[in-house]
Parts: C-alpha cells; structure tokens; sequence
C-alpha cells in the first residue's frame, strides 16, 4: 500500500490525530518534512490516521501552516516574521518543543533562533522560567558569579 | 531527538511541563549574543560551563560560520579582493571568485602609483572594501599619496594631503589607520596617524618633543574634502600586517605590541579599548595575531610563526577582556607562513610554507589552493561587492 502511495505523494493527504483527539490533514509532502511523520507513516501506512500523542490542536494547525507554506518554496523572512508576530514566548515554546517531537528540522531552527531573539535581553531570573530550571548556585556563588559577569548584566533590567 | 519525559527524569530538575532539556536548550543558546550567553551562565551551575563544552561550543561555531557574511546575503556581485605582494614592484591587485576560486582578474592600478619602467610602488589597502570602494596608499612614498578607487567604474579619488608637516629637520611618517563608511553621517572617511621622528645611530626611531611637532590622529570626511586633526590619546597601530578591519561603521586595529584592540566609531568618535586574551608567553614577535571579521564578530586568529596550528576567538563585548570565546582550535599538516584573514563563511586564508596562498574551510577542514602566490605577511584579503555607482554618491 505504502509503495503505491509514494508514487503519487503530491496529491495525497494524511490524517494526523492530536493527543487531544482532533484530527487534521496535511500533504504527503508536507509529511515528509516532518520526519516522525514520516517514520510513523512508514511503519503504519498512509492510510490510517496518524496519532501524534504529544501534539495538540492548538499547535498541530500552526506547524501544519509553517510546511504548507515550505512545499510551495515561499518561506521569506517576512512569512516568518509574520508567523510569530502574535504568539508570545510560551507560545513560541510550545511549538519549539512540538517541532521537535515532531522532527521538523527547519521549523525547530527557525523557532530556536526567534526563541533566542526574544530571550536576548532577559533576565536571568526569567530564563529560569522559561527553561523550567531551578537555581543550583548558593546566595554566595551567585553573587560572585554575577560580580565576575557583572558586565553582561549592563543595561538589562532585572526582574522581568 | 528524544522526548522531554525521559531527561526530566535523568537531570533531577524541576519537572514541569515548562521544562526543556539540555540538548535542546543547545540549539537556542548557541543562537545567544555572547553577552546573553555570559549572563545566562548565573542560570543553573551547567550552564556556567557552556563555553568549556565541546558540544556546545561545536553548535555555537557552527551556527556561527554557516550564516553568511552580510555582504554576500541579498544579490550582487561579490568576490575576494587579493592584495598580492610577490618582490619588489611586483603588487598586484586580484578579484577572485568562484568556488573553488578558479575565476582570477588581475586589475589594473589607478596611475599615481605606478612608476615608469620600475612596476607598482608598494601599496596597502586600509581595512576591508566598503560599497565597493577600496582605499589604497602608498606604503613607502615620502607624502603618502592616498586614493579611493572603486575598480568597477575605474573612478578614483586622490585624497587631499593633511595637516602633516614636511621638514627637513625630522622624518614624518602618515599612517592610515581606518576607512569607512559613516551611516549616521552618510559619508566616508578615512582616520590616520601623524608622527615625527629621527633616526640615532642605533637605527632606532625617536620622537624628540622639543624639536619636533607633536604627534596626533586626523580624520578625512569625504563630504567635506578636508582633514580634521582630533585630540585623542588612542594607541598606535602596532603592525601594518593584518591587523585593521572596517565593519559596521567601526574601524578596529590592534596596537600596543598587538595586546590591546582599539575599536573606532565612525559616526560620534567614540573609540574602545579591549585587551586581547593572551597569555604572558604569547607577548612575543614570533606570536602572531591577526585581526578579521568572522561574519559579524571581531575576531583574532592567532598563530606561532612557521607552526602548523592556529586558534580563533571572537570578541562578545567592546572593552571586557571575559568577553572573547575561543572558538576554533586548529590542527594542519601545512606549516602557516602568515595568516592573511577571514573571507566568506568558515574561510580562513593564509600563505603556506611553499609560497601559495591557501583557503583553509573551517567547516569541512579542508585546505584548497587558490592558485596565486605571494610573499609572507604583505598579501591582504577583503570581502569586495561591486557597486556601480560613483563615490561621491554616497548611501548608495
């Protein structure tokens, strides 16, 4: 069935299903690009609708969004700029992590140097957030630590 | 890639559904500023040792060559300009291109510098070609005649002298620090150095304060056609081989015996001093240090004279000696007899033991010929993109 299928992939659509249990569709080729898709595809057919248990419809349809528009070539700098315009850091985070699941290479970089772009001037105590990590330093070995960097910490504002 | 359940686990940190794991944080640390970088080492006690993990630093340097060098993004013609010195009277100018750089234009130099029957007095080319244009003087002329040429149009323009004085009483030496390109301003200009000395009998050069002017920096501002003398108390450049570079509306150049880099902006002449990361025994002639643009970031490479290896590290932070990263740590089995600079990408060139000028890429680690030879430490390299329009055109 799979080898049939490959022969026409430019027309095909699977059927993806978020781990919230909606279902949505995508090109054969768009799949491609996402190689966990595609290994799942591999394994099951591309008949059967695709579960993807650690994606959910909030996301699915943005990323689906992202490779409609790669397969046509057109992704610009100003397409991109445009995709994250209105999502904030959390949003962008959980598609970071979704790309990644998903194996979607292009989608996964793109996301990690607009992730970069937005934590570049944060705090210290706001990346720990982000990143969901707990501090490790004591009082004293921070604080040394921040007097050594202290130049890195020029301009920023704390506490954010 | 691996899912975020199985490492929440393993690292014993705060388990969350926020939580992103190590090798994936990678991937947005290493796209980090160097100032983020150095900042976010106060997160958590691993992350104080990123710039000492291989891995990381393998991510961080890739993604750091692998952009492409702002000139060479968007259209245009681009190519390397070569400043070849190959014996006496024997310069030439090159635009290299291609890939494997097999397409070589030998350019014909504008006349001031050419003497009948002799060949091309010595040259050098101050800093990179800006929109085009290269500023090129000459190395051992008495007045030092400066000119900024724009090879495509063939246009040139002779540069009015300073306010440097000629008497017979002492030795005047003019030596062009910077040219570049003022976007607040819109105007090119050019910063130079004037000093007055003697020779004793040692061979030893001497500025004697009562019998001499005092020595001082001027700028040229193409706009208004004129010099400028500027009371500021910058170190001199130390040596005329590789060590200045233009990007961005800055002009940098290493002085004080190569230990300290002075950074110039254009545009309000405000000027930084940063000491390089060199160890007590690299303050040594035979320690050679060169300064390039790697893509968008200051860098020095360094190199012992006539050894097969050379390092590269990048500066984060104007003035902070913490902020240089070491990036590069390489191995040859060609003996480097005088790093040239940085071209395009992971493009390292230099001038190897049998006289040919090579292309070393930092990403493949491959050594390719460019096919030209050339003396030891006289050849410049600069990132050249024609530009049709005339010089005084400017913010074209």
């Amino acid at each position: 069935m799979a080898q049939e299928a490959s022969s026409s992939t430019s027309s095909k659509t699977i059927s993806l299903k978020t781990g919230d249990g909606e279902i949505f569709e995508i090109e054969a080729s768009a799949a491609k690009q996402m190689k966990t898709v595609q290994r799942l595809i591999d394994d099951l057919g591309d008949d059967i609708t695709i579960p993807l248990h650690n994606v959910f419809s909030k996301e699915l349809p943005k990323i689906i969004e992202y490779y409609k528009k790669d397969i046509t070539g057109e992704i610009t700098k100003d397409f991109e700029a445009e995709f994250v315009k209105d999502l904030n850091d959390d949003e962008v985070k959980v598609l970071f992590l979704a790309a990644n699941y998903l194996d979607a290479n292009k989608l996964f970089e793109f996301l990690s140097q607009n992730i970069a772009d937005r934590l570049e001037s944060k705090s210290v105590e706001y990346v720990r957030k982000y990143f969901g990590v707990e501090n490790d330093f004591t009082p004293e070995e921070e604080s040394k630590l921040r007097e050594e960097r202290a130049w890195s910490f020029r301009g920023i504002k704390e506490d954010e | 890639m691996a899912t975020p359940t199985t490492n929440m686990k393993k690292m014993n940190k705060k388990v969350s559904s926020n939580y992103i794991p190590d090798h994936l944080s990678f991937s947005i640390l290493s796209k980090l500023p160097v100032k983020s970088l150095k900042r976010f080492s106060c997160v958590h006690k691993s992350w104080s040792r990123l710039t000492q993990n291989p891995n990381f630093i393998n991510i961080f340097r890739n993604n750091l060559i692998s952009n492409s060098h702002p000139l060479y993004r968007g259209d245009g013609d681009v190519s390397l300009v070569l400043n070849q010195f190959l014996g006496s009277y024997d310069w030439n100018i090159y635009l290299i291109s291609g890939k494997n750089f097999e397409k070589k234009v030998k350019l014909d130099l504008p006349l001031p510098f050419h003497l009948p029957q002799l060949g091309v007095i010595p040259i050098r080319v101050v800093d990179s070609a800006i929109n085009g244009i290269l500023c090129i003087y000459d190395y051992e002329g008495v007045h030092t005649t400066t000119v900024l040429w724009n090879p495509a149009t063939e246009e040139k323009i002779v540069i009015p002298p300073g306010h440097a004085e000629f008497k017979s009483e002492f030795m005047t030496q003019i030596c062009p620090h910077g040219f570049g390109y003022d976007r607040v301003g819109d105007d090119y200009k050019i910063i130079q150095h004037v000093n007055y000395y003697t020779i004793d009998d040692e061979n030893h050069l001497l500025h004697l304060e009562d019998v001499m002017p005092d020595p001082f920096w001027e700028i040229y501002s193409l706009r208004s056609n004129s010099w400028r003398k500027i009371d500021f108390d910058m170190p001199v450049i130390y040596s005329i081989f590789n060590s200045a570079v233009y990007f961005n509306g800055m002009c940098h150049w290493l002085g004080e015996a190569n230990t300290l880099l002075v950074s110039f902006k254009l545009c309000n002449e405000a000027y930084f001093i940063t000491p390089l990361p060199l160890e007590d025994t690299q303050h040594d002639d035979d320690f050679e240090v060169n300064l390039t643009m790697l893509n968008e970031s200051v860098a020095i490479i360094t190199n012992w004279k006539n050894t097969t290896s050379f390092q590269i590290s990048i500066l984060g932070e104007f003035g902070v000696k913490e902020s240089w990263i070491r990036l590069f740590n390489v191995e040859l089995l060609s003996s480097i007899q005088g790093l040239i600079g940085a071209g395009e990408k992971g493009n390292i060139f230099f001038r190897r033991e049998d006289g040919e000028l090579v292309c070393f890429d930092l990403t493949t680690g491959l050594i390719e010929e460019i096919g030209i030879k050339g003396e030891s430490y006289w050849c410049q390299m600069a990132i050249y993109k024609k530009n049709i329009h005339l010089i005084g055109d400017i913010g074209n």
